[in-house]
């Protein structure tokens, strides 16, 4: 079954504005996918309908087969697909860690003995053990979009979708939160992550490329990259790495084509140094 | 800053009396207040006063951050106590002296009765801020709303959903810290475009708070529908079908608590039986 399936999926405001137009895509279990769009490319859009926020205005949507549009399913499917919002402090319902880990699994009534062993868990993933009766406002960005993270992780979901969860964040924190769901993603869930940071992109089995409400690009990070015009096209930079890249082969350097993160090109530049 | 500003701001511990249950910290606080409006006489003030002592020295809480607390009520406190120093009414009153010259003028009058009033006054508004700081200094925002569902839940019977007033309650208590630097935020924006908010007038600077509190709201609003989308899609669903994970349990703190209350209620009572006169 597909974590994920979306038919011929719309969405418009009251006043005629087409936000998305129909969207068809699938996500397999256990990818990793990146939702790459521009501001207003409707990829927030599409995150709150998955998770029942939003009701589409036309086509489905399913989460493992479940159809968000009818309500009966919203708390499973709330449960099974968890989301993360862009502002760390406005997803913070209690003033303690642990307590605000626990209000996921308080709501579908987990017995209280095993909703600490899920905060231990839950904390253990996102690697902020030593947290648990901290107060989030201490916290930097990144460790709040931690706890973040492991609150949703305490009630168990198989997808984790990340609403621009890195865009408030500074680098440090983003490369912290990065690292975390790319582990979260090598033990089994499912990872969809919007975003517009193409750096983000680069780790990921698949980029999916939205504007103006459409699905323009489907691929794997090295195959959407190459197309560096059509990105462009759709208001999307190159990952920082690949522009340089790109730059130095145009400058006449020989540099190879598949060049697209910071490692590579670092290498690809010692290399051509050695060689003199 | 404005981040900073604490009237008795959680301290953490593990004391005695933070480890009390929180209901019943919240019933010694009721039975407090009340024993201090029961006293009629500074030795019963006295009596009050020393359980207040052994709650400071049991919670474990610095002297220093106790006494802060009564700071905000400072300006309270002195003008109780001039109003009572100066315009003392009574029958019984009988003005002051210093060689000779009665202390009296105008519509004011320095009476001995005044004195005495005014002393009883701000011992009496002292003892209270510091004993309803004791309680919010050892307990945490959550445990104190936890309580206040439990005291309050026989309320639930005639249908007043007292879970959502408690969740309103925490939530707004967890919101205080992000407004208070917003604020503080808003300020600096609003001073760096040239916005006054230290001279003219009182109505005009009232006026300039507008500016301030304008955009404080808005983003109130805006940071309370995303709060609601995140609590929705953690899967909340009102009180039903909930679990708690931390449950309120009584220990043997509690029930040594209320002896020492009822000591001290016993202690007010004879105080006010054998000393009728207010010295």
């Amino acid at each position: 079954m597909k974590a994920l399936e979306t038919s011929n999926l719309n969405f418009s405001y009251e006043d005629g504005k087409t936000i998305l137009n129909d969207v068809n895509i699938s996500v397999e279990q256990g990818e990793y996918v990146c939702l790459l769009g521009k501001n207003g490319s409707g990829k927030s859009t599409l995150a709150r309908i998955i998770n029942g926020l939003l009701t589409p205005t036309s086509g489905t949507v399913k989460v493992f087969g479940l159809d968000s549009s009818d309500k009966a399913n919203l708390f499973e499917i709330r449960k099974r697909a968890g989301m993360v919002f862009q502002n760390p402090d406005n997803q913070m319902v209690a003033s303690i860690v642990e307590d605000d880990i626990a209000f996921g699994p308080e709501n579908i009534g987990v017995p209280p003995k095993e909703i600490g062993e899920r905060i231990d868990q839950a904390l253990a993933a996102v690697k902020m053990q030593d947290f648990r009766k901290a107060t989030p406002t201490r916290l930097s960005g990144g460790q709040k979009q931690r706890i973040a993270i492991a609150g949703v992780l305490a009630l168990k979901p198989e997808i984790l979708i990340l609403d621009e969860s890195t865009a408030m964040l500074d680098p440090h924190g983003r490369e912290e939160v990065m690292s975390v769901v790319k582990e979260l993603n090598a033990s089994g869930i499912t990872v969809i992550n919007i975003t517009h940071y193409m750096d983000e992109a680069l780790d990921c089995d698949r980029v999916i490329v939205l504007f103006d409400g459409k699905v323009m690009m489907q691929g794997s990070p090295t195959e959407v990259f190459a197309r560096s015009n059509e990105l462009e096209k759709y208001g999307l930079a190159m990952p920082k790495a690949a522009y340089i890249a790109q730059k130095l082969r145009a400058g006449g350097l020989p540099i190879s084509k598949n060049i697209y993160s910071g490692e590579a090109l670092e290498k690809e530049l010692c290399e051509l140094f050695h060689r003199g | 800053m404005l981040k900073d500003v604490t009237f008795g701001q959680y301290y953490p511990c593990e004391s005695f009396v933070h480890k009390m249950d929180p209901r019943t910290k919240i019933l010694l606080v009721i039975a407090y207040i009340t024993f201090i409006f029961l006293v009629k006489n500074f030795i019963g003030f006295a009596v009050v006063a020393l359980f207040l002592a052994i709650a400071v020295i049991f919670s474990h809480v610095p002297i220093k951050s106790v006494i802060r607390s009564v700071k905000g009520v400072l300006f309270i406190v002195v003008l109780a106590a001039l109003l009572n120093v100066f315009f003392y009414g009574g029958a019984d009153a009988e003005v002051l002296s210093i060689g000779g010259v009665k202390l009296k003028w105008w519509i004011f009058s320095i009476t001995r009765q005044g004195l005495v009033n005014a002393a009883f006054m701000t011992v009496r508004i002292v003892l209270l801020v510091l004993g309803t700081c004791i309680l919010t200094l050892t307990t945490t925002p959550m445990d104190l709303t936890e309580a206040i569902e439990k005291l309050l839940y026989p309320l639930n019977l005639i249908k007043i959903p007292v879970h959502y007033f408690a969740l309103i309650m925490s939530i707004a208590l967890r919101f205080i810290p992000n407004l208070m630097e917003e604020t503080d935020r808003i300020v600096n924006a609003q001073k760096s475009r040239g916005a006054d908010f230290e001279s003219g007038n009182l109505f005009s600077r009232v006026k300039s708070l507008v500016p301030i509190l304008l955009p404080l709201l808005v983003s109130a609003f805006r940071r309370a529908e995303e709060l609601g989308d995140a609590m929705d899609s953690r899967c909340y669903s009102g009180a039903k079908g909930r679990t708690k994970f931390k449950k309120l349990k009584f220990s043997y703190r509690d029930p040594i608590a209320a002896v020492v209350a009822l000591a001290v209620l016993a202690g007010v009572i004879l105080a006010n039986i054998y000393f009728p006169h207010i010295i």
